[in-house]
């Protein structure tokens, strides 16, 4: 322990026995120095110093005269160091005054010396005056880095801290405080604080100082984690309002990598191999998940879909194993559906594959003259075997609309009645000649007696008659015209039209403006919307006769989403109908329609464009309509649907003409035959028929009926394309709108009635009566597994039906089966367990429980995701979910229980940070309001109270987790203020928490303001010291010693070993105290150390900016400087860290290079922009300081080299020379070395030492200068200066020393001035380590200190331990003398 | 240029008659305060009389040892070539020669110069930090509070981080001093200095925040040190201030009923970051002065246009070759060049100042705006100082003179700080080194 004792003195309290060691010899030592102050050394002072330092002259502000008497003298020892230092510059006595003899100057000298020793033991330890110190702005920048783990640097337009003390700016003197100092820290905190993060249990600290980027950050985590184990698979593109996205990719399980694991695993020899989590951890698979597959791969209980892999594995070679793979996936696919979440569904859903029966619908289409079609109906015995495996396939037909059905068993029997049909075409005239007296009937048809009338066919007359349209002449009746008028359609007031409100619709825009509602709806333009079974329809209905040409435009006006429109044009009469062409279109489309010229018509002829929703899907239908006819002969009038119906639609329905006629254009709905068209086959336009039709003369429509007889009977002549080729085709087909339009049942019926014989030709299709009627319904069929039953059909007759027919297990010799059935027109052979087909089995019986449980075995090992990685959903256009979290399969398969609980606090965090809960009320309440365009909300209705009860739950837990975050700010605190909180403090802290929530102030705004406050506190700003309430230095208290520690080496608060340390209590422990030392100065952190100290000591810190060199003479500077930092930040970081020589600063034959530098050095074999140690580096003029150019470009000036700056810097910074301050008026250098008469750098600086007064100064600096000279202004190695004059390097220093070049220096320095550098680096490091001025009293410990570095080869950690043990950086004084109060005073 | 005449009695009471015979026909902003005017009568004398402002421009390392001088009074007024700059501004003009700080030709060269040039004060070596505050200071705190903002501390120049010759560089780069033991911190960022001016996000709970720390505050002050505790006031004092501009925001703080010509800024706040050419930089500091003072937002500014030991290089001036101080001891045509360029800058402001027409005098005519080098020549002679006065103080200031103290007894800076801190109405006993005024200022 160490007491001060120089405020003791001033009250003559010497008699005080000193508690310290050697106070006694003390004692003796100051009787000693009193005696010869008295005897030799006042008289000398009398002589030689008091003529100028009297008190009345006071020459250079110095009065020695009051110095009667020792006790006076240790009042103000600096006076006496000033002295010595005078002394030995030679600077005392003045040159014009009386000099001292040698033996005076000895013993003068002497004495002074043998005084200040005497006072610096006297007083050894002394902590020394460290004032209050607020934090540098470096301190603050870091503190707040390691206090929020984050870098916002928000010091970074602070002012400039100043320096004090040994030079640098940790010093409490230079660290002013002021209103506008305040200023910026206020606004620093509450720029800071913006960037807290609530959280359920406390609160963090983001880069970002948003909800979003907060919630955002928070998914990345949640997102990183499911991508560790899953990969992103499986994508599905989907296109929402016109934008495309990605739907259902990833969260998949890499199956391969898994399955490719568990065969090397099972390649390695059993004994003594090593556990799978091992070999899982390994590659960097999840160790639960491999267990698993492992254990299943192995398992042994049976198990349909399981056996299968299972045996597929044992076999497995490396390459079978992407086959494996996707037979699983196949089953994934199969037993599993997604849906979109948007709407609180969950992902993935179960599908059970086991069904009772299975239904088949297959279009049946084959390309013209393809030859037969075979079906075939397929029993696969889902590989269990076949017992019990009987199906019975039910009503196997073919179907298409508007046409009855044919009967699977029918096909044979009713082909030969169609054959016989067939016969009927040599009397086509007959039947023509019929069905034109059934066009003028104006009663109903009664066929039968037609037919008798005729002799003809019944059926085949129906036929005919349906073909031609004739129906008998009743009126045209338009029973759905639409009868309610839109107003406001889309919401513009020029949209208007008819229809429902919910469709179908037909309107009009009357306006030159394009709107969107939605859909596109051009000016002018007429567009209708259909609904699913529900045409609509605009029609023209003829007010004249003659012939009219019809031009129709459709175009799909909603690209966006739906299916497209079916559409057709018609002429109706009466109660005929003529299809007149037809078509599809897809999104977007425009349908290119021919017009359709000489079309004849009939006054109160409609001729109709009609729109169908396709397959009854009417989403996005809106469909821009168009419809012209033109009169071909004179008056050669026009109707444009257009231009009639946007000038005031809803004048009527029908609507007049713009040519005055009442009750021309028609809107009206229709109900959908379902056919869109396709079926409904229109009279070749121009062929026999078509003429037979238009006729007027009844000549020739009996000659034309003779030719088409001759047509049907003898065939086409014409090319394909012709009418007449287009109209046999039509008529002879069994699909065809003549024969394909009789009843296959009542043919078959016919033929078995007649008896006759089946030709072996009849046979070749369908199959044999006897085959169907084993079940109940005579129709059916029965197959076993494993089969295929293959039936052959004309493909005149299949192509454009459809093969339906239902699969289940048959009633009795079923119950117990199991099979896979499919219907199939490619060949196929029968198998076991097909991945992805239904199975099928009954209900009730022990093979689907079989089958229940291993579809639930493989779901839960091979589930098809693992989890929801988008977290948000994008799968519909309006979602009212925020955040979808599906990864309970992740959790159970392949998380480590850790892993787990981190996923849960990350989803509760994203919860809590986004606050969904009451996001999503608010997004149900619009949508519930606004969301009605696309059918009944009442379906959302369910949603609005869990809704609400989430949100009010929110709220309260919102409400809950207050104090938490009031108690986290607390503990926040104690870390800002780098100690425990008093209670007080705590209950201040509370007490404002409590006031501005009385301001009305929300919560959320009170934490923040509570957390600026502890960010302006005088507790985190400053580094508060509390004194010693005695007048001896007591050692400072655990926390303050973890911070003096902490702000040492870090430039930072304490870590939380140290504050762990300091907790209870070790840190003072020596032993603890040093590990401590060597653990911190390992860490990063020290980079503080190597600028703060370093740097500041050296005069290069923040050398990255340095902007004093000419841009002209050295324009690749600015790309170098910040190289040249790192350079030395990095040697000295080094040094510390791996406890290096301090010589190495002179001496070192390394340093750190990247590329830009090692170029700019010389050094060759350094590539790339990462940082490395280089050794060897004295062979390219480097090592060391010296020949850093940071430190060489520092001291030069902006185009040239200064000898006198390096010089300086050498031996102020680096050997603690005291130098005198210059003389007035020194002479003036040149500006450039281009401009010198001819002389050199060195010769302009040498010219300075023909002046007595400069040459004292000079013979000391430049020579140091002289050697450096080989570095040119930015530090580049040169052999000639910038004159290309050559360079002179040799120097003599005023010792008689003689040097050249670096080297030189270098070996002159370690040589002769060794104890001088190291006594200097000591004296720095003592200076910043406490934050002030080096004391006479410190000398003892600086000595202890170089000791040690001598002792441990130079090591500088050796220094820095003895500095931290020492009572200087482990006490405080007490309390403050009466002499420092005083001069405290402002 | 206006001319008006220089004798202080004719302003107030021209102004006065003026306005009678004229009614309120004047359309000039500056009558907006008329009805304040009406509605204090008895302060009718000081109510819409334009404020008394003071401004401190600093450059270090002094000017051309032969081309600082000027003689002749007037119009007449002859300019050496350091001044030419000045010389639309002869009539308002005031050059004082000859003028000292005693404690600067103790210590150090360069920062022992620097550190006191407005105070007067002695500076503590040997790592401590101690000067006096200085006169811009001393006036903002006394007369300060009237408006928002007590001072402007500007500078072109960053402090320097380093101790040379056991002095703290903080001495070379801070002219402007709040306590004997604070330097007052300086504003690089025209964007920064913007905001003090003109950002208003003090809000009514700031209050308690600031209570709670100044309760803590208080409460440290037991426990720690007196040497400590002097440390600690700074803050405590800061933290006073800072409340006390809360509670006047809101208020009408234009005590003296003076309504300035613009009620807000008439330029969009400077970009962030500090203007990479030094023109642009010192030409946007400028702006932000003349600003301040056209506004009233604060009547008290000192830019610090470089440090002393500067090492500034001017490539706009195609002087890129030497940083400033090793310019300084050249006494070059470039060197001449680089003074002048730093007078033009206080010429501008000047200029500035004297378009904006307060009453029937310029905001120049109300204004003191001091120029002045911690040294007369880069040989460091600190026993002449260069100094020159703009602007009439109200009328206060005779200008258009020059005065030469050279072999005078009584020629310290702090007497002529006393005269100057008179006309603001600040009558102290002394100041730093001095208790006389100059009777001819």
């Amino acid at each position: 322990m160490s007491i001060r004792s120089t405020w003791l003195l001033v009250f003559g309290l010497m008699c005080l026995a000193w508690p310290a060691l050697g106070a006694g010899d003390d004692a003796a030592v100051f009787a000693t120095l009193t005696k010869d102050f008295e005897s030799k050394t006042h008289p000398i002072l009398k002589q030689y110093c008091l003529k100028c330092h009297s008190t009345e002259a006071q020459e250079g502000d110095l009065d020695l005269e009051r110095f009667q008497a020792l006790e006076q003298i240790r009042r103000e020892p600096r006076v006496w160091e000033k002295v010595v230092e005078m002394l030995d510059n030679g600077e005392m006595p003045p040159k014009k005054s009386r000099q001292l003899s040698d033996l005076q100057r000895t013993e003068l000298r002497g004495w002074v010396r043998s005084y200040l020793d005497a006072e610096a033991r006297a007083n050894a330890g002394d902590p020394g005056p460290v004032v209050l110190r607020r934090l540098s702005n470096v301190e603050y920048d870091n503190t707040m880095r390691d206090l929020m783990g984050i870098d916002l640097k928000p010091a970074r337009e602070f002012p400039v801290d100043g320096a004090a003390g040994e030079g640098f700016t940790n010093v409490g003197e230079a660290l002013m405080m002021s209103p506008a100092m305040l200023d910026k820290y206020v606004a620093a905190a509450k720029g800071i604080v913006a960037h807290a993060v609530l959280l359920p249990d406390g609160f963090r600290f983001s880069e970002k100082s948003t909800r979003r980027d907060w919630t955002d950050e928070i998914m990345t985590e949640i997102r990183r984690l499911y991508a560790r184990y899953t990969d992103a698979k499986g994508a599905r593109r989907v296109q929402l309002q016109g934008l495309d996205f990605q739907a259902e990719s990833g969260g998949r399980i890499p199956l391969e990598k898994y399955l490719t694991a568990t065969l090397d695993y099972r390649a390695l020899p059993a004994a003594g191999r090593k556990t799978i989590a091992d070999f899982a951890a390994e590659r960097d698979l999840s160790p639960k998940y491999l267990q698993i597959v492992w254990d299943l791969l192995n398992g042994h209980e049976t198990s349909p879909l399981i056996d299968n892999i299972r045996s597929r594995w044992r076999a497995a070679q490396a390459s079978d194993l992407p086959g494996l793979a996707v037979e699983i996936r196949q089953w994934q696919a199969a037993v599993t559906k997604f849906n979109s979440v948007a709407h609180f569904k969950p992902w993935m859903e179960p599908v059970n594959p086991l069904t009772e029966s299975q239904a088949f619908r297959v279009k049946l289409d084959s390309p013209e003259n393809a030859g037969d079609m075979v079906i075939r109906l397929v029993t696969h015995d889902a590989g269990d075997g076949s017992t019990g495996d009987v199906v019975a396939w039910t009503q196997p037909r073919l179907e298409s609309p508007g046409r009855p059905p044919v009967l699977l068993r029918d096909v044979q029997d009713g082909l030969r009645g169609i054959a016989a049909k067939r016969l009927t075409f040599a009397e086509t005239a007959k039947y023509l000649a019929a069905a034109d007296g059934a066009r003028g009937q104006t009663t109903a048809i009664d066929l039968p007696a037609l037919a008798k009338t005729h002799g003809l066919d019944t059926s085949m007359l129906r036929a005919w008659l349906g073909y031609l349209g004739i129906a008998g002449q009743g009126p045209l009746e338009i029973p759905g015209l639409f009868r309610e008028r839109i107003q406001n359609g889309g919401g513009y007031n020029f949209v208007k039209g008819w229809g429902l409100p919910n469709l179908p619709s037909l309107l009009a825009n009357s306006s030159d403006q394009e709107v969107r509602i939605p859909g596109t709806l051009k000016p002018h333009s007429v567009v209708v919307h259909p609904a699913p079974t529900q045409n609509v329809a605009a029609g023209w209905r003829s007010p004249i006769k003659g012939r009219v040409k019809v031009e129709a435009q459709v175009v799909h006006a909603h690209a966006a989403c739906g299916n497209g429109v079916a559409w057709y044009l018609e002429q109706r009469r009466g109660r005929e109908r003529r299809r007149l062409t037809s078509g599809e279109l897809n999104l977007g489309q425009t349908a290119k329609i021919e017009p359709i010229n000489d079309l004849v018509v009939e006054p109160g002829d409609l001729i109709a464009l009609v729109i169908a929703a396709r397959n009854n899907d009417h989403s996005c239908d809106l469909t821009s309509v168009d419809l012209t006819v033109s009169e071909a002969a004179e008056p050669a009038r026009t109707w444009i649907l257009s231009r009639d119906l946007t000038k005031d639609i809803l004048a009527s329905n029908p609507l007049a003409d713009s040519h005055g006629n009442p009750d021309v254009w028609h809107f009206y709905q229709e109900k959908s035959t379902g056919d869109d068209g396709s079926s409904l086959w229109s009279i070749p336009h121009g062929s026999i028929l078509d003429r037979w039709r238009d006729s007027v003369q009844k000549s020739e429509r009996d000659q034309l009926a003779e030719q088409l007889q001759q047509l049907l009977t003898q065939g086409p002549t014409g090319a394909k394309d012709q009418p007449d080729s287009v109209l046999y085709r039509q008529l002879t087909s069994l699909s065809g709108p003549l024969l394909g339009t009789l009843d296959f049942s009542a043919l078959s019926a016919e033929v078995r009635k007649a008896g006759a014989q089946a030709a072996p030709a009849d046979l070749a299709y369908g199959l044999p009566r006897e085959a169907f009627g084993k079940l109940p319904q005579e129709s059916g069929l029965v197959t076993s597994a494993s089969s295929v039953l293959e039936v052959r059909l004309p493909a005149d007759l299949a192509s454009g039906r459809e093969f339906i027919v239902t699969a289940t297990l048959e009633n009795q010799a079923g119950r117990d089966g199991s099979v896979q059935t499919q219907v199939v027109v490619t060949p196929v052979t029968a198998s076991s367990l097909i991945p992805g087909l239904p199975i099928l089995v009954r209900n009730g019986s022990a093979t689907k429980s079989r089958f229940e449980k291993s579809l639930d075995e493989f779901r839960s090992v091979f589930p098809i995701a693992v989890c929801y990685p988008q977290i948000v959903p994008v799968d519909e256009v309006v979602t009212l979910v925020l955040f979808h979290r599906e990864d309970e399969g992740l959790s159970r398969l392949m998380l480590s229980e850790d892993e787990h609980k981190r996923l849960d606090r990350m989803w509760d965090q994203l919860r809590y940070i986004s606050q969904d809960a009451l996001r999503v009320q608010e997004a149900y309440g619009q949508f519930m309001e606004y969301v009605t365009q696309d059918g009944d909300v009442r379906i959302f209705e369910p949603l609005r109270k869990p809704i609400a009860q989430r949100a009010e739950a929110f709220q309260k837990r919102l409400i809950a987790t207050e104090p938490v975050h009031v108690d986290s700010v607390i503990a926040f605190a104690a870390r800002a203020y780098r100690r425990p909180l008093q209670a007080k403090e705590q209950a201040e802290l509370r007490e404002l928490y409590g006031k501005l929530r009385q301001q009305k102030l929300d919560h959320d705004t009170a934490f923040r303001l509570m957390l600026a406050r502890i960010l302006m506190a005088p507790s985190f700003l400053y580094r508060v010291e509390q004194s010693a309430d005695s007048v001896e230095s007591k050692p400072v208290t655990e926390w303050e010693l973890a911070s003096r520690l902490s702000y040492f080496l870090w430039s930072s608060m304490p870590d939380d070993e140290l504050r762990q340390l300091a907790d209870q209590g070790k840190l003072h422990e020596p032993e603890v105290l040093a590990s401590q030392m060597k653990r911190m100065l390992k860490d990063e952190r020290v980079r503080a150390l190597a600028t703060e100290f370093g740097c500041q000591w050296l005069d290069i810190r923040g050398f990255d900016v340095h902007n004093e060199k000419s841009e002209k003479v050295f324009p690749e500077f600015a790309g170098l400087r910040s190289a040249m930092y790192e350079e030395s930040v990095r040697f000295l970081m080094d040094l510390f860290q791996e406890d290096e020589s301090v010589l190495n600063v002179l001496d070192a034959d390394y340093t750190f290079v990247n590329e830009t530098l090692a170029r700019f050095y010389g050094i060759p074999g350094v590539t790339g922009p990462q940082w490395r140690r280089v050794d060897g580096v004295k062979a390219f003029g480097r090592g060391g300081i010296l020949g850093m150019a940071s430190l060489l470009s520092k001291q030069a000036g902006a185009s040239r080299t200064s000898p006198i700056l390096r010089g300086n810097w050498l031996a102020e910074m680096l050997l603690g020379e005291k130098l005198p301050k210059p003389p007035k008026n020194v002479p003036i250098l040149p500006e450039s070395e281009l401009d010198t008469n001819g002389l050199t750098m060195r010769q302009i600086t040498e010219k300075h030492r023909e002046l007595e007064s400069c040459a004292k100064c000079h013979v000391r600096i430049d020579p140091f200068g002289f050697a450096l000279e080989s570095f040119d202004a930015i530090g580049r190695r040169r052999t000639t200066d910038l004159a290309g004059r050559s360079i002179d390097t040799s120097a003599q220093t005023k010792d008689g020393s003689r040097f050249t070049d670096i080297s030189g220096l270098r070996d002159y320095l370690l040589a002769k001035r060794r104890e001088e550098f190291v006594r200097q680096f000591c004296r720095k490091l003592l200076g910043y380590s406490l934050g002030r001025a080096v004391e006479l009293s410190d000398q003892p410990l600086l000595e202890q200190m170089q000791q040690k570095l001598t002792a441990k080869d130079g090591h500088v950690q050796a220094a820095m331990l003895t500095l931290i043990q020492s009572s200087q950086f482990r006490e405080r004084r007490g309390l403050a003398s009466p002499l420092e109060q005083e001069q405290a005073q402002p | 240029m206006q001319s008006h005449g220089s004798r202080r009695s004719s302003l107030p009471l021209s102004r006065r008659t003026m306005l009678r015979g004229l009614g309120v026909s004047m359309a000039l902003p500056w009558l907006e305060s008329i009805p304040v005017w009406g509605n204090e009568p008895t302060r009718a004398a000081a109510a819409g009389q334009a404020p008394l402002r003071f401004a401190c421009l600093f450059s270090g390392n002094g000017f051309h040892s032969r081309e600082w001088w000027a003689k002749g009074t007037g119009k007449d007024m002859e300019l050496g070539k350091v001044l030419e700059p000045l010389a639309s501004h002869k009539e308002k003009l005031l050059l004082i020669r000859g003028l000292y700080n005693e404690e600067a030709l103790k210590g150090n060269i360069h920062s022992s110069q620097t550190g006191n040039l407005l105070s007067g004060a002695p500076l503590s070596a040997g790592g401590a930090i101690r000067s006096g505050t200085s006169i811009d200071q001393v006036l903002a705190q006394r007369i300060g509070n009237q408006t928002k903002v007590p001072s402007l501390v500007l500078a072109c120049e960053p402090a320097m981080a380093a101790v040379h010759k056991n002095y703290s560089m903080l001495y070379s780069s801070h002219i402007s001093w709040s306590s004997p033991t604070t330097p007052t911190p300086l504003e690089l960022y025209p964007a920064l200095a913007f905001d003090r001016l003109f950002k208003d996000d003090d809000q009514q709970h700031d209050q308690s925040v600031l209570d709670a720390v100044l309760t803590e505050a208080n409460s440290l002050r037991g426990r720690i040190s007196r040497t400590d505790q002097v440390k600690l006031d700074e803050y405590l004092n800061s933290v006073r201030e800072v409340e006390q501009r809360l509670e006047r925001a809101g208020k009408d703080h234009h005590l003296q009923g003076w309504r300035p010509t613009l009620d807000k800024p008439n330029i969009s706040r400077p970009p962030d970051g500090v203007p990479h050419d030094i023109a642009e930089h010192m030409r946007l500091m400028s702006d932000i002065l003349v600003l301040a003072f056209q506004t009233d937002t604060t009547r008290f500014c000192t830019l610090k246009l470089n440090n002393d030991h500067s090492s500034l290089r001017f490539p706009n001036l195609n002087v890129d070759y030497m940083i400033h101080h090793l310019l300084s001891h050249t006494d070059s045509a470039d060197w001449l060049k680089v003074n002048r360029f730093f007078v033009e800058q206080v010429a501008y402001i000047a200029t500035r100042l004297d378009t904006i027409q307060e009453g029937e005098h310029t905001a120049l005519d109300n204004t003191m705006l001091l120029y002045c080098s911690s040294m007369l020549n880069g040989g460091h002679d600190a026993t002449q100082l260069p100094v020159v006065i703009l602007g009439r103080g109200g009328g206060q200031l005779e200008t258009g003179r020059v005065l030469d103290y050279r072999g005078k007894p009584n020629r310290k800076m702090c007497s002529l700080y006393l005269s100057l801190m008179d006309k603001y109405g600040v009558k102290l006993p002394e100041f730093g080194d001095s208790r006389e005024r100059l009777a001819e200022v």
